[in-house]
């Protein structure tokens, strides 16, 4: 989880600055950090709140954007059924997307599912302590810090940085282009709905490249027979 | 509304969002389906947010400055992505995209 982390706090040091330079007040905006966790949904808040924006607006917006987090929980759920609930509840509040891509990659690795509860809270409880930390800093960095990082270059940069590794296939560009197809026409629908219509298609083109080359490998094994 | 009590609606709106489906899972058995798309949604979500980010930044651009801007964005996120993959280390691929961006900018002004 450290060097993701690492890969973060510029974005966590952005939304602090952000927070200290809006009318939100530095307290408030700091509190986003755990009230709302997460780096979109945080900086949506403090931008609709500075515009002056309703209640219901940036509720609504924040629940969309974080619709997805729902997504990643269903995926989570059946390696956490064996789970006390007040793991499951701490797992569920501590989930963001970093948090999630961390404990998705134990999990081919875990031993058991009790090594992956472990694991996965002990990673996300760091990413939530390591956050609040380095939006403190941000507020108390203030300015500087928004003329350095442009807040949207380092959203895209932590995303791909997280993710670029398992796309480097011709499955993965697949999905990389009819994603990027499919979210165009999908701009105009409410912040967060179009991602998840797009995701879904590009999830659609991983999920049916994987089951082809699944049906393509069986057929060899069967034929290759026991040694 | 006060801001803290917005903030109180949002944290419950964003726990909800989070816990519900893990506790309402139970002992229930999810299709093999479920696991199966939920290992490549992170990165599907990712991409979409990324292009979806970088379409809209684009047709909005009017200017020569912004359209630059869009250009520096594409190239930071070409180095971030080449140095990502071999590398697997995120904060090295967020300076080297951050350097790119920068370069970019300075050079088409």
């Amino acid at each position: 989880m450290l060097p993701l982390l690492a890969g973060v706090v510029p974005l966590a040091l952005v939304i602090g600055a952000r927070a200290a330079t809006t009318d939100v007040g530095a307290l408030a905006g700091w509190s986003t950090s755990w009230t709302v966790y997460g780096g979109s949904p945080q900086l949506l808040t403090l931008d609709l709140l500075d515009a002056d924006a309703s209640w219901f607006a940036i509720v609504l917006g924040v629940a969309l954007l974080n619709l997805r987090l729902a997504v990643y929980a269903t995926a989570m759920a059946p390696h956490w059924r064996s789970a006390p609930l007040r793991w499951r509840i701490a797992a569920g509040y501590l989930l963001v997307d970093p948090a999630f891509v961390v404990g998705d990659a134990y999990r081919r690795h875990a031993p058991h599912d009790r090594a992956l509860h472990v694991h996965h809270l002990a990673a996300s409880a760091t990413l939530w302590i390591g956050w609040l930390a380095a939006v403190a800093a941000g507020i108390w960095i203030g300015d500087a810090v928004v003329a350095v990082l442009p807040a949207e270059v380092v959203l895209e940069l932590v995303l791909v940085a997280t993710v670029a590794p398992k796309l480097a296939s011709r499955r993965g560009a697949a999905a990389i282009a009819l994603v990027a197809a499919v979210a165009l026409p999908t701009l105009a629908l409410p912040p967060g709905t179009g991602v998840l219509v797009a995701a879904a298609a590009g999830a659609a083109v991983l999920v049916a490249g994987e089951r082809a080359e699944h049906e393509r490998v069986a057929p060899e094994l069967d034929e290759a027979g026991p040694r | 509304m006060s801001v803290w009590m917005l903030l109180a609606v949002l944290a419950a709106v964003s726990f909800c969002l989070r816990t519900v489906v893990l506790l309402a899972v139970g002992s229930r058995e999810l299709p093999p389906f479920v696991d199966q798309v939920g290992r490549h949604l992170p990165v599907a979500i990712f991409v979409a947010m990324v292009t979806g980010g970088l379409w809209a930044s684009a047709l909005g651009a009017r200017s020569s400055a912004e359209r630059s801007e869009i250009v520096a964005r594409l190239a930071a996120l070409a180095i971030a992505a080449t140095v990502a993959h071999p590398t697997q280390a995120p904060g090295r691929s967020l300076l080297a995209g951050l350097a790119a961006f920068f370069a970019v900018r300075a050079v088409l002004g």
